[in-house]
């Protein structure tokens, strides 16, 4: 009757658990009791050794050591993926491309107006929205830049709570094993100990790429590449930079993350290099022709060497006097007015746009950036695909896990219909026992 | 397979969360009416985009700047029509006066005076503005050709063309230098009106006539060159016009949804998702525990 109590209370425990994260489905593990000498038997003919019955052995957990192995990998992996293709599609967004308002739009708006000033150059109108579309061309860029500059600070936050909470998961691993030790050195069997444990081991393989080794005093210890995380019952404080000079961060959120920050750096750096380019070649022409005064020498675009995309803007010297805009070729002795109609400097203006320009690798300004929009449609997609099929790993890892691991509340019924009916079986034993011994005991009184 | 409840649970989700996103993405196009809302939608597609944006923006300010060409070079070509009709009443009246060669002095003068008016009407033209601009200045739009009352007729713009671009790497001239038009034409009135004066009668008829063909002659050569000027970025204007449309085209192909394909996907996605909402809420109507009386 105890077997049967012990092992109905297993089934309960599972039962309340279906829908518990970490909870492994545990079974009762009946053998048969200890054998003994039956009592009341002194007939030496008959063996004394009769089965005593049946006991609860131990509790064990339905686990699967090499599933949970599979499972940690193929979660770190799609959740690096997953983080990646989240960060890039918001890297998308900050170039709002393709649409009229991004950068495209505005490379090509400022050289049309060129173009406009190339047949009209000594029209002041004209001249003004040259002016006015360098500024949104410089306007967009730099807009673009401090968007990137505001994911990538995003990032770094992310990559800061989940180094926090490694160290924490170590920690309580660690106090866990420590618990669990000591457990296992009394023989005891500490399923809801080990339950949580590998649930942080779980939440910890989706931060990280981890390996984790299981000791026989029951410990497990966690690394991540080549950085010790727990030891048994002590866990090492992890930082960052020191495990990115080992390159021991394969995958997990953190190695998602820090992937993003290294792509949105290059775009970064791609913004530059096209800011760079347009200040130093459209300041270029500026400088060799003349103004519609003769004004000579006054810079179209103002930035700082080294952070050119964050710094570009149209001379304000320049938008409060767009007759100082370049349009003629330089002024020849005696004249000191260029004439009105020259607009052979606005030619070599317009020559930038078509120039393949050595700084872009020998791409045109325009190209340089489709290029670079393009570079970034492929690696969100690639990232998309690649995080859609991790996730379908995962996915299938973990359902497989499901199964194993689980608690199938019909399974439990069953069960517990089982232990019910053994339950029922052995008081109705009992009271048999008690009937016959009532037989015997009435028969010598009362016959 | 021992199907568990967070099996049961977890895959469900996933399906319904498969579905939902799907039926996302095509409300998106739907709403958009873009396939391409984000580069990663279609990495090459967005590059053709961006290049067809930026070639359509080139075209359509060629395509402005050739219909502003062509007013220009009309209007240029309309007023060199008015100057040579003077020419041609001016060689009339040279033609005459060369003949009689015993005109009365009232005629003479009268004669005189006609061709002082019409270098002076022909001044005027060559002093024509169009939006503020000398046309007949070279680049020194700002400049007056001729100065009115000016006897010597001396040209005061320069001897610069411009031209506009109306494709790439495709350049008309849209101006001509007034001094190749004007200076002989002027030169040569300004010689007959002396001659008339004075009664050189053979004068005008062996030297002033000839001169007067010549710049006519000259002038002519200057408008058929217009004229072709015109047929060319008239043609460029057309061909600018099909590019137009044929990037217009392209841009639709690559960037803009088929209706008829996302509505019969919308569809599909929405039946998919109702389904597994569906055997969502039905997963788990029965159990064993429904059936075992206490």
């Amino acid at each position: 009757m105890e077997t049967a109590q012990a092992a109905q209370t297993v089934t309960g425990n599972n039962i309340a658990n279906a829908g518990t994260a970490g909870y492994t489905d545990e079974s009762a593990d009946i053998v048969q009791g200890p054998e003994g000498p039956v009592t009341g038997y002194d007939n030496p003919n008959v063996s004394s050794n009769y089965s005593g019955g049946s006991v609860v052995n131990t509790i064990t957990r339905s686990r699967e050591q090499y599933l949970d192995a599979e499972y940690r990998t193929a979660n770190s992996n799609s959740t690096a993926n997953s983080t990646l293709s989240s960060s890039l599609g918001d890297v998308q967004d900050s170039f709002n491309e393709p649409t009229s308002d991004g950068i495209s739009g505005a490379i090509s708006t400022f050289f049309t107006n060129v173009t406009d000033l190339q047949n009209s150059p000594s029209n002041i109108g004209v001249r003004t929205s040259v002016i006015d579309s360098g500024a949104a061309l410089a306007q967009s860029i730099q807009t673009v830049q401090s968007n990137l500059t505001s994911n990538n600070s995003a990032l770094a936050l992310n990559v800061s709570d989940d180094m926090t909470q490694v160290n924490s998961l170590g920690t309580q691993i660690a106090s866990l094993n420590q618990q669990i030790m000591e457990a296992t050195a009394a023989n005891q069997q500490p399923n809801s100990l080990l339950d949580q444990r590998d649930l942080l081991v779980d939440n910890l393989s989706k931060l990280a790429n981890i390996t984790a080794t299981s000791t026989s005093n029951g410990a497990v210890n966690v690394a991540i590449g080549s950085t010790v995380l727990v030891s048994g019952d002590t866990s090492n404080t992890v930082d960052l930079a020191t495990m990115q000079s080992r390159g021991d961060l394969t995958s997990g959120d953190i190695y998602g993350l820090t992937q993003a920050q290294g792509d949105i750096a290059g775009y970064q750096s791609n913004l530059n290099t096209l800011a760079s380019t347009i200040v130093t070649q459209v300041n270029a022409v500026q400088s060799t022709g003349s103004g519609l005064d003769g004004t000579t020498g006054v810079p179209f675009f103002t930035a700082t060497a080294g952070s050119e995309a964050s710094t570009i803007a149209v001379n304000p010297t320049l938008q409060n006097d767009p007759s100082d805009l370049a349009a003629a070729a330089a002024v020849v002795a005696p004249a000191t007015t260029p004439a009105a109609g020259d607009a052979s400097n606005a030619v070599l203006l317009l020559n930038v746009s078509t120039t393949q320009q050595a700084s872009l690798g020998n791409q045109t300004i325009s190209n340089y950036f489709n290029g670079v929009v393009t570079a970034l449609g492929n690696a969100t997609s690639n990232a998309q695909t690649e995080a859609a099929d991790t996730k379908a790993t995962t996915t299938s890892l973990s359902n497989e896990r499901s199964t194993i691991e689980g608690v199938s509340t019909d399974t439990e019924m069953t069960n517990m219909m089982i232990y019910q009916r053994a339950y029922q079986a052995s008081a109705q034993f009992i009271s048999t026992q008690n009937d016959m011994l009532n037989t015997l005991v009435n028969t010598m009184f009362n016959g | 397979m021992n199907v568990t409840q967070s099996y049961l649970a977890s895959y469900l989700n996933n399906s319904v969360e498969t579905s939902s996103s799907a039926l996302s993405k095509v409300t998106q196009e739907l709403s958009t009416g873009l396939a391409v809302n984000e580069p990663s939608d279609n990495p090459s597609g967005t590059d053709q985009i961006l290049t067809i944006n930026d070639t359509m923006a080139n075209v359509a300010q060629y395509q402005a700047d050739a219909t502003s060409a062509t007013n220009s070079l009309s209007y240029t070509d309309s007023q060199l029509e008015s100057v040579q009709n003077l020419v041609t009443q001016a060689r009339t009246i040279a033609v005459a006066a060369a003949s009689s060669g015993t005109e009365s002095t009232t005629d003479q003068a009268s004669n005189a005076q006609q061709i002082s008016s019409i270098i002076t009407a022909i001044t005027n033209l060559a002093n024509t503005q169009l939006n503020g601009n000398y046309i007949f200045s070279g680049t020194a739009t700002t400049v007056q050709p001729y100065t009115p009352g000016d006897t010597t007729y001396t040209y005061n713009g320069n001897t610069s063309t411009s031209s506009t671009a109306i494709g790439p790497n495709q350049e008309v001239t849209t101006s001509t230098p007034g001094s190749t038009i004007f200076q002989p034409i002027l030169t040569a009135l300004s010689a007959l009106q002396t001659d008339i004066t004075a009664g050189n009668s053979s004068t005008i008829s062996n030297t002033d006539l000839a001169n007067i063909d010549t710049a006519n002659t000259n002038l002519s050569e200057v408008r058929a060159s217009i004229g072709s000027t015109v047929d060319q970025v008239t043609s460029a204007g057309t061909d600018l016009g099909s590019m137009t449309a044929d990037l217009q085209n392209q841009l639709t192909s690559v960037q803009d949804v088929d209706i008829a394909t996302v509505y019969t996907q919308l569809q599909t996605d929405q039946n998919v998702y109702q389904a597994s909402l569906e055997a969502t809420a039905n997963a788990f109507k029965y159990s064993l525990a429904d059936y075992i009386s206490g």
